[in-house]
């Protein structure tokens, strides 16, 4: 476990929310985490995504930046400046692969930056090392 | 004596003496007018001249002085003059040189501004070629994102058959999707760096809409939606590119099918906008209406942006490469008009784009009042110079002629009217019954085509009403509807029945066989038997009659035989070639200028030169499949018969 500030609150909540307008992303890594077994939400525009964070508060989201009604920017922003949900890890997860795009999706508050497309190994690995392994996390809680 | 001659000495030395001081106060006199002759002269009074007195002396000084003062007054005045001039030229220079300054500070100033402008233009051009790309590079990566982990997941994973196919499914469309955008992405760049190469023709809208709009048909039936095209027949061809048209009109359509719900209705109109004495100048406007969801206010500007379409109103994804409407407004606009959109939320929307007429610039087109037929036969060229000429209006036995078609519906009247006058028939349109008896009180059709709209609320009141005219008591009634069966439009008198959307070739055999007009004779020679078949059943549709030959020898027979107007025929036939057929057809005056199409397996072109040489129509390839092949002959048959 390399991320220190994870709590063990955060050991035990499995949720992951995944947010993307593209109906063939949220099926392809909502499968494979269900997978995993882990437990997933999906939102389709920014809006609802800043509405299921505050309601299932999920322990990692993964965010694409190009969603209608609000991107994932200030998705971003607005629930890391909010006190109540600012421990939330977000992946941004998007297709605009651009060094610019990392630093303002940085500067926006995100955790990390992931480029589309991905590999979705890879991303598991990523999920276990934040959230550690589902199973894991079963027989614990 | 002495002292006389003292004296006399004495009076002469005096006299001498006065003479000589008289003289000498002359001399002085002459030297002091000529002294303040000088000093005048030194002062610049080069005015001066010295007064000859008689008496006063220096005569040839005096004049010399006068001389030289005048010579010096002459070379005052030339001094002063080119010093004038000097100072002018001088003033001259400086003022030109300060203009030539301001001007050249004004240039400097103007060429900075222009850099500027030009720069900036770059700059803009730039970003946006940055934002095109980077534009570009999410629309690639988001597809390419489902590919790779759907392809990712089936190898690692083997997961039941259902989920397997689903994955499939989605990779095979999500590469399609890639694919277009790629073709998309290359088109647009294409058009914009000019690097398109236009091929403006003369254009037929009716034909090139048809054209467009006939592999939509099965996507419109599948949604049960009636596609109706409208095109008045005095419309005068446009100038156009052929293929860029029909990629417009087919993305317009397709798009209104998409967003337009189950059973909705689909409209393509061509009128002619503008007249010549209104000072407008004259064009045409295609206007592609659709009853569906509509586009809302906000998002109608962003259409024709580029990566900025509407998603799928089911699934709200976007479905498109949102590069559709941007090229088509990139290629109306390069044709010369413009396109645009307009909606209402809920009730639809329509797109209208303009293009300029074929004719001249002023819109005084002489094509007007010529029909679609006559265009063709105008256009088809020496194909039909053997070609019969188009038969006359069908008249039958009671006198009455042409045909009548009753159609509450604008557009779909105009379709009908199309393709009844496509068929060389005089027709006439009327919105409803009362109006049609109206028309028919002096000329009873021979024919009437009665459209009943789906749901039919009245069903067959319109039908009842007209039959209850003693005139029209007699008179065929085709029904066309998309709401009522064969079956019940025969049961309550009708005397055909066609449904929705319209074929136009089922249109056409339809009115003819109900006109009893004579079929028109063709014939298909070929020894595969499989070509006959298509292409015989193809043209029966067409509302030809066919007689076939298996073999060169049987393709003569029957050329010679028969009152065939178009012949088909193979080149490899056994007992005869096609070749030796053509050659004798030629020779013969009963069939030398009968048209003639040929087929060919192999070597095309080789074949093409040689078969038009010997007069054939035209030459058709077997290879390319037997739907093109039949398409192909539609239209030379169209062309030649």
């Amino acid at each position: 476990m390399t991320d220190q500030k994870m709590t063990d609150q955060k050991m035990t909540n499995r949720t992951i929310l995944v947010a993307d307008d593209e109906p063939f992303i949220l099926r392809a890594l909502t499968f494979v985490l269900n997978r995993e077994g882990y437990r997933t939400v999906s939102a389709r525009d920014g809006d609802e995504a800043v509405a299921m964070i505050r309601d299932s508060r999920p322990a990692l989201v993964f965010l694409d930046v190009m969603m209608p009604r609000k991107n994932g920017f200030d998705v971003c922003r607005e629930i890391k400046s909010d006190p109540l949900t600012s421990d939330v890890h977000i992946i941004l997860l998007t297709a605009k692969g651009q060094e610019s795009d990392r630093a303002l999706g940085l500067a926006a508050g995100a955790d990390e930056y992931m480029t589309k497309p991905f590999s979705p190994s890879a991303v598991l690995a990523r999920v276990r090392e934040i959230l550690g392994s589902a199973q894991a996390g079963m027989t614990q809680g | 004596m002495p002292n006389v001659l003292l004296m006399l000495a004495g009076v002469a030395v005096l006299g001498m003496w006065a003479l000589a001081r008289t003289r000498a106060r002359r001399h002085r006199d002459a030297r002091i007018d000529l002294r303040d002759g000088m000093r005048a002269l030194a002062r610049g009074d080069t005015g001066n001249r010295i007064q000859l007195t008689p008496g006063r002396g220096g005569d040839g000084l005096v004049d010399e002085f006068n001389r030289m003062a005048d010579c010096v007054a002459r070379r005052h005045r030339d001094l002063d003059l080119a010093r004038e001039e000097g100072a002018l030229l001088i003033k001259e220079m400086i003022r030109s040189r300060e203009h030539h300054r301001a001007t050249l500070e004004e240039k400097v100033r103007e060429r900075t501004a222009d850099l500027q402008k030009a720069y900036e233009g770059l700059k803009k051009i730039d970003e946006l070629k940055d934002s095109f790309l980077s534009s570009v590079s999410h629309e690639l990566r988001t597809p390419l994102s489902s590919i790779r982990s759907f392809s990712e997941i089936l190898l690692n994973d083997d997961g039941d058959l259902e989920t397997r196919r689903e994955f499939l499914g989605i990779i095979n469309q999500e590469s399609e999707r890639l694919t277009r955008l790629i073709n998309n992405v290359l088109d647009i760049s294409k058009i914009e760096s000019g690097e398109v190469d236009w091929r403006l023709v003369p254009l037929s809208l009716a034909r090139v809409c048809s054209t467009a709009i006939a592999p939509l048909r099965v996507l419109a039936d599948e949604k049960k939606q009636t596609l109706v095209l409208g095109i008045a027949d005095d419309l005068p061809a446009v100038m156009a590119d052929q293929d860029r048209l029909i990629q417009v009109i087919l993305n317009l359509v397709s798009n209104a099918i998409k967003f337009t719900p189950e059973g909705g209705e689909i409209r393509v109109i061509a009128e002619r906008m503008g007249a010549v004495e209104s000072g407008v100048p004259a064009l045409v406007r295609v206007a592609v209406t659709d009853d569906g969801i509509g586009i809302p206010p906000g998002e109608l500007d962003n259409i024709f942006e580029k990566f900025k379409q509407v998603g799928d109103p089911l699934t709200g994804k976007p479905s498109g490469t949102g590069l559709g409407l941007p090229i088509c407004r990139e290629i109306i606009r390069h044709l010369g008009g413009t396109l645009w959109a307009e909606s209402a939320p809920g009730k639809g929307s329509r797109f209208l784009f303009t293009l300029p007429l074929a004719g001249d610039p002023g819109g005084a087109v002489a094509h007007t009042g010529v029909s679609p037929v006559d265009q063709r036969t105008l256009r088809a060229g020496p194909a039909t110079g053997a070609a019969p000429a188009a038969p006359a209006a069908p008249v039958n036995a009671a006198g009455t002629s042409g045909a009548l078609v009753v159609c509450a519906d604008a557009g779909r009247r105009l379709l009908l009217l199309d393709e009844l006058r496509d068929l060389g028939l005089q027709a006439r349109g009327s919105a409803g019954p009362e109006e049609a008896i109206e028309t028919c009180r002096d000329a009873p059709p021979a024919l009437i085509v009665l459209d009943i709209p789906g749901p039919a609320m009245r069903r067959f009141a319109d039908m009842d009403l007209l039959r209850g005219v003693p005139s029209l008591s007699q008179v065929p009634i085709l029904v066309v509807s998309d709401s009522l069966s064969h079956e019940e439009s025969m049961a309550a008198g009708a005397a055909g029945h066609l449904g929705r959307p319209i074929v136009p070739s089922d249109l056409h055999a339809k009115v003819q066989t109900l006109l009893g007009t004579r079929r028109r004779l063709v014939a298909v020679a070929d020894d595969d038997a499989g070509t006959v078949g298509v292409l015989s059943e193809f043209l029966a549709l067409r509302g030809y009659e066919v007689l076939t030959a298996s073999d060169g020898e049987e393709a003569l027979r029957i050329a010679r035989e028969n009152p065939i107007e178009l012949l088909v025929l193979d080149l490899n036939m056994p007992l005869k070639s096609g070749w030796k057929v053509l050659e004798m057809l030629r020779s013969e005056a009963r069939t030398r200028s009968l048209p003639v199409i040929v087929l060919t397996g192999m070597d095309a072109e080789n074949d093409r030169a040689r078969a038009l040489a010997l007069g054939a129509v035209d030459l058709l390839e077997k290879g390319n499949g037997l739907g093109r092949l039949a398409a192909e002959i539609d239209l030379l048959v169209q062309r030649s018969v």
